[in-house]
Parts: C-alpha cells; structure tokens; sequence
C-alpha cells in the first residue's frame, strides 16, 4: 500500500491530464467493490500500482480477463468472495484482448470488468482503436490530402459483449452518475454469478482536443445525441435506463471537439447517420425486451 | 501400479497425483489428449480441480498465472504453435516468480506447419527464465511432472518449470509406467498450501507484477537468475528423495551411460536417447570401443560445470540434435555445449549432427554414423563441424 493512499482506497493525486474523465470512474469503481477487492490494471493510462490501498495485479494488455479468470476460480476454490475487478481501456477491450474479454465473459468467469472508453490509445499518444468514432481525427487517421479521419464506424463492442448473454452489462457515462453507481452495484452483485461488464464512455481532453473544463457537459451531450446510449442487460434481456426524449444533433457532441473540426456537411451527416443506425439497433433490443 | 500408458497420459498421472487445483486446457496436436485426459480425470471426481476452458494458450498461461497469486497449485500442456503463441504470458510466468509446471509435448514451429516432431519449438524459448526438463520416455515424464513441482516451489527456486516431452516419440507411444501411489506422492510432494511463498492470500494489500525501472529492474534479474542457478544444486538432492520413496533413479541434470571410461561420447536428449543407447551397446559388446553416451535432462539452467566434469579428459564428442539454431549452423546442444566447454584445457573436439527433423527417425543407421565421423574427428581427421544425418546437398 501506498503512503500516498490515505482514508480513500485510491490515492487523492493522480498523475493524470486535466479533467481525465478515467480517474472519476476508477474512483467510483473502486468504491463501488469495497476493499476486498483486486484490481486489475493494465499497461495504459490506469496504471494504479501503488495508488490505491487495495490489492492490485498488473497484467498486460492481452490478458487481464484472462488473468482474472485464474485469480477469481482460485480465490472461489478458497470460498472467499473478493471481487475481481478489471479496468481496462478501449484498445485493450475492444482490440487486442478482445477474443480474452469474450471468452472470460462467455465461460461466465466471476468478475467485473470495466472498459474505459476514451475511443483511442490515449496513452502511447492518440492513435485509432477500433471505438474510435467515424471521421475522428487521430495520430494515425490524419487530416491531409489524402485522408480524412478514421474511414469506418467504432465497433459496438459494449453490445457485442452484452449479447454474450453475460450475468450483467451496461453502458454508463459519468455525467449521469446517478445511473453510473446503480449500474455499479448491480454489476457488483451480479459477480456473485457471473461475468458483469461495463463500458463507460472517457472523455479525455487532451486526445479528443477538447477544453477540460468542458469534459463532464461534452460527456452528457454524448448522450443527449444517441452517441452514446444507456442501457443495461441483464442475461442478454436489454433495457434503456436513461431515455432520450428529442435527441440532439451530433454537432452537439462534435462541436466541442478538434478531433471532429475538419469534418464539412457531408462527412457530418455521414457520422449522423452512423449513430442513428446503432441507436436504432440498441432500440431495437432494447424494444424486445419489453 | 503398472499401466501401459503414453507419455501423454503419463503426464495427467503425474499432474493428477501432483494434486494440481487449477489447469487451464486448449487443444493443439500432440498435445490434446492432455486436455482430454485432464479435464476426464476431474470429470469423474478422481480429482479436486478448476479447469479453465480457455480460448488460446495466451489465456492459458495467464490463467494459471493468476490462479498461482492466489496460491493454487497449477498444471497446464502445449505444444509448437501455441507455445509461441503464450510466449507473452510465458515470459510474464517466469518474470513474476510463478512455481507453475507445463507439459510441452515438442513439435516443429509454425513455419511449413510443421505437425511432426523436433524439439524447436522448446529451443525457441530458452531464455524465457523457465527451466526445463527433457525426459526420455513416458516413465520419466511422471516423474519429471512430480519432480517440476518439488523445483517450482522451491522457496530458493520459485521459477516455472517445463517437461518437454517429445511429441510422438513420446506422446503417444505406450510403455509400461509404473504408477505410484497418491501415498507416496503425498509423501514426495507435501500439499501446495505447505509451499511458503507470497500470495494474495498473505494480506490485505498484496501488489502483484508492478512495474519496476531503473535499479529495483536490475536487482530482480539479478534475483532471478541467482535462483534458477540453484536449481542445480537442488536437483540432484530431489533426485535422491525421489529414488528413496519410488525406487527410480534418473542420474540428475545429465544422465551418463558408460560414458566413465569412454574416449568417445554421443550426447542426445529426449527420446532419441533409446537408439543412441543400442548403438553404444553395440559398440562396447561387439566391436570393445570405449564409447559412452550422456543424454541431457535439464536444459535449463545449463549443466555446464556438469558437463565440463563428465567431458574432462574425452576425445571427442558427437552431440545430436533435434532442432537447429538458425544463423549458427548447428544445433542448440552443440550451440550451448561448446560454449559450456569454451576455454576447457584439453576439450573434447565436438562434432554436430541435425536429425530427427520432422518426425524423420533418428535411426540406428545415423546414430552408427554420426559415431563413425565422430571417432574419425577423434582420430584427427578433418570433418565438417555439422552434419545432416538425413539430408545432404
């Protein structure tokens, strides 16, 4: 345990950008576990060693749900109910480790993981990963004579997770943190089952271009515009747990941002009706449900 | 109790009696009826264990690994291409100072998809920071199993241990194997709770695989390779408890057959030992030459001091091997033994041989062969360093 770590199980300073969205959901997850907790981290900006006074694992980005398969089933052999907690951005979800979040969520392994999406590799400095959204602007999609942002749409890996018919997932946004924490207790207990898994969009300041002081309004826009839906789904059975009345056009959410400025009408429209079709796919599920 | 068992199913007997608690499995020939035979062997409540399904090697190491923090005993089996593919999580293993225990059953590497034997695919990962045994037949394989763990969880050692056991050759060739009781096992092998080491079971705020630089970075190599050099000194001390509860002895990191009074000595590993056995005998019976083999058993860590004692005073060597180091010309044995011996006064000449390659037989016929050139180098007569035994321009 650290000596910086004092009352609070994470540390106060943390080494992190200004208004890293990332730092809020660790602390409310970590929160949400409770001490007898292990957290996972990886190599990327939630690197927590020696931060936080519960115990910690440090894995690599190809197998933290692995890794934590082989904690969890040891630690259950032993009858003790310490949750397994994984916190692990974007690239190493949605892209490397994708095949090892899967199975650990298929085989119903005990344990909750949390993805952090900021919709790039913030760490090694802003290149594409596979959530990175349509047109967006990074280190490896450039802006220039022949390129115009990431050419394809973010691969919905919250919901490719979610139909693994897994004990509990969810999406969640810090600026409604009310959801956030109910989605958290429930993922919590839902571990005393199964594979419990939420992904919460990150809004991170510096690789999106964005003002800091703007992080939590931008994050709520994502929202307001279908971005970024809520929902939850419990055993493959899905539900909005916030509802959009009239949804916000997407220069709502992008116009915060540099990452998204180069984009003319056309190119905008294009990414307006890449979020409408996953909205509606959500909706579609969540509908079916009912 | 005597079985007829493979080197395959021997090593789920080991693994089994070994009281393993948590086993990752992913099938990949030759290995796959370790899987089977695993995942069987708790089926039928014959043993206590977690199988962990996983979907790839990478997660199998990584499981085992994270099943090890917490302090369970763990037993896993690969081969070739997924060997390669857990190369991650396999250095992880060793870095992180996991007393886990694997069966490689060895098989060519991905190149030409090669599904035959050879031991490349061990080679490739040599300095990973495992140690490695190479046993010689299905016997030994339970065995070295029992005796990978008492190494693993040495406090002094606290290091991977793999078996690699020739894929074919061994894996699914049946012999009788003498099963020993859980009795004596128990006796052998005390309950890995008896293991003292750090887990995350010892308090509350245990800090596994933190990053470390600089100083702290250099002092933990440091560390570790100190401990995989005890490994040399505890074998043979493991060896002799084994020999006194089962009754089998092995001769340590190095097995010598008459190779006391030999001028000339064949040195293999693994399952080519038996052929390279008849032609000793066949040499020493029939023609009174004074040859001798030394099959190697422990590759890792390097018995070198081993190797400089039993060669002191020799003419020459003919070491065949059953993989090549690509870039030098000659195999890894020969690549290592000549560096074992380098500055030796008097050192043995040493001549090399690639055979085996691909599920090709190391045959009586090559052996007598590669015995022939060897005893011609003794001789003084000028022959090429490395020898393909079933190949030539």
């Amino acid at each position: 345990m650290s000596e910086n770590v004092n009352k609070s199980l994470v540390s106060p300073g943390l080494p992190l950008c200004e208004s890293c969205m990332m730092e809020l959901i660790v602390r409310m997850a970590v929160e949400a576990c409770g001490e007898d907790t292990i957290l996972f981290g990886g190599p990327c900006c939630c690197v927590m060693q020696e931060k936080t006074s519960i115990q910690y694992y440090g894995t690599m980005m190809t197998n933290m749900a692995s890794s934590a398969s082989g904690v969890s089933r040891a630690l259950r052999r032993k009858g003790k109910d310490t949750t397994c907690l994984c916190i692990a951005g974007d690239g190493t979800t949605a892209d490397i480790a994708f095949g090892c979040v899967s199975a650990a969520a298929e085989r119903g392994e005990r344990i909750l993981y949390i993805c952090y999406d900021n919709e790039a590799y913030m760490n090694t400095g802003i290149q594409r990963s596979s959530t990175t959204p349509l047109g967006a602007w990074t280190n490896t999609t450039p802006i220039d004579v022949n390129s115009r942002g990431k050419k394809v749409t973010a691969k919905p890996a919250a919901m490719l997770i979610a139909e693994h018919g897994c004990a509990y997932a969810a999406t969640a946004n810090p600026a409604y943190m009310k959801d956030f924490k109910d989605k958290l207790k429930k993922a919590v207990d839902a571990t005393k089952h199964g594979f419990a898994y939420i992904h919460v969009i990150s809004a991170c300041p510096t690789g999106w271009k964005a003002p800091a002081e703007k992080a939590v309004e931008m994050s709520r826009m994502a929202t307001q515009t279908n971005y970024y839906p809520l929902w939850e789904a419990e055993y493959g059975e899905f539900r909005f747990t916030v509802n959009v009345k009239d949804r916000k056009p997407i220069t709502e959410f992008t116009k915060y941002m540099k990452r998204f400025a180069h984009m003319n009408e056309e190119e905008i429209s294009a990414l307006q009706e890449a979020v409408d079709t996953n909205y509606r796919h959500v909706a579609r599920l969540c509908e079916a449900g009912k | 109790m005597l079985k007829v068992l493979s080197g395959n199913k021997a090593a789920v007997y080991g693994a089994k009696l070994a009281r393993v608690e948590v086993a990752a499995v992913y099938p990949i020939t030759p290995q796959s009826q370790i899987s089977e035979d695993i995942t069987k062997v708790v089926a039928a409540g014959e043993l206590d264990c977690d199988i962990i399904e996983v979907e790839g090697e990478h997660s199998a190491m990584s499981a085992i690994i994270g099943a090890s923090t917490v302090g369970a005993r763990t037993f896993t089996a690969t081969s070739s291409w997924g060997l390669a593919y857990m190369n991650e999580p396999l250095m992880v293993c060793a870095g992180m100072r996991i007393p886990a225990v694997m069966v490689d059953v060895t098989r060519e590497t991905p190149a030409q998809r090669g599904v035959s034997t050879s031991r490349q695919d061990v080679m490739t990962v040599r300095d990973c920071g495992w140690l490695e045994l190479d046993p010689a037949s299905p016997q030994e394989v339970l065995d070295c199993v029992l005796m990978a763990y008492r190494l693993a969880e040495d406090p002094e050692i606290l290091l991977p241990v793999m078996v690699a056991s020739d894929g074919f050759y061994m894996s699914h060739a049946y012999e009788p194997v003498d099963v020993p009781t859980q009795e004596q096992v128990d006796k052998f092998l005390a309950p890995v709770s008896g293991c003292k080491r750090t887990t995350f079971t010892d308090g509350k705020s245990m800090q596994f695989d933190v990053g470390y630089s600089g100083p702290n970075f250099v002092k933990y190599r440091y560390q570790t390779m100190k401990a995989i050099e005890k490994a040399k000194e505890k074998f043979p001390q493991i060896e002799k408890e084994f020999e006194e509860i089962f009754g089998r002895k092995y001769g340590g990191m190095v097995e010598e057959y008459f190779s006391g009074d030999a001028e000339i000595v064949l040195m293999t590993a693994g399952s080519a030992s038996g052929n390279a056995k008849a032609v000793v005998d066949c040499a020493r019976n029939e023609y009174g030459l004074k040859v001798g083999l030394i099959r190697e058993r422990m590759f890792r860590p390097y018995p070198k001091e081993e190797l400089r004692r039993i060669l002191a005073g020799k003419k020459a060597v003919g070491i065949i091997d059953r993989s090549i180091c690509v870039g030098w010309d000659c195999g890894h044995l020969m690549q290592e033994t000549k560096a074992a011996l380098f500055g030796m006064e008097n050192a043995p000449k040493l001549v090399n041989f690639i055979d085996g390659l691909s599920s090709m037989d190391i045959t009586i016929e090559h052996v007598e062969r590669a015995l022939a050139i060897t005893m011609a180098a003794a001789k003084g007569e000028q022959v090429d360093e490395c020898h393909w035994l079933s190949w030539e321009d």
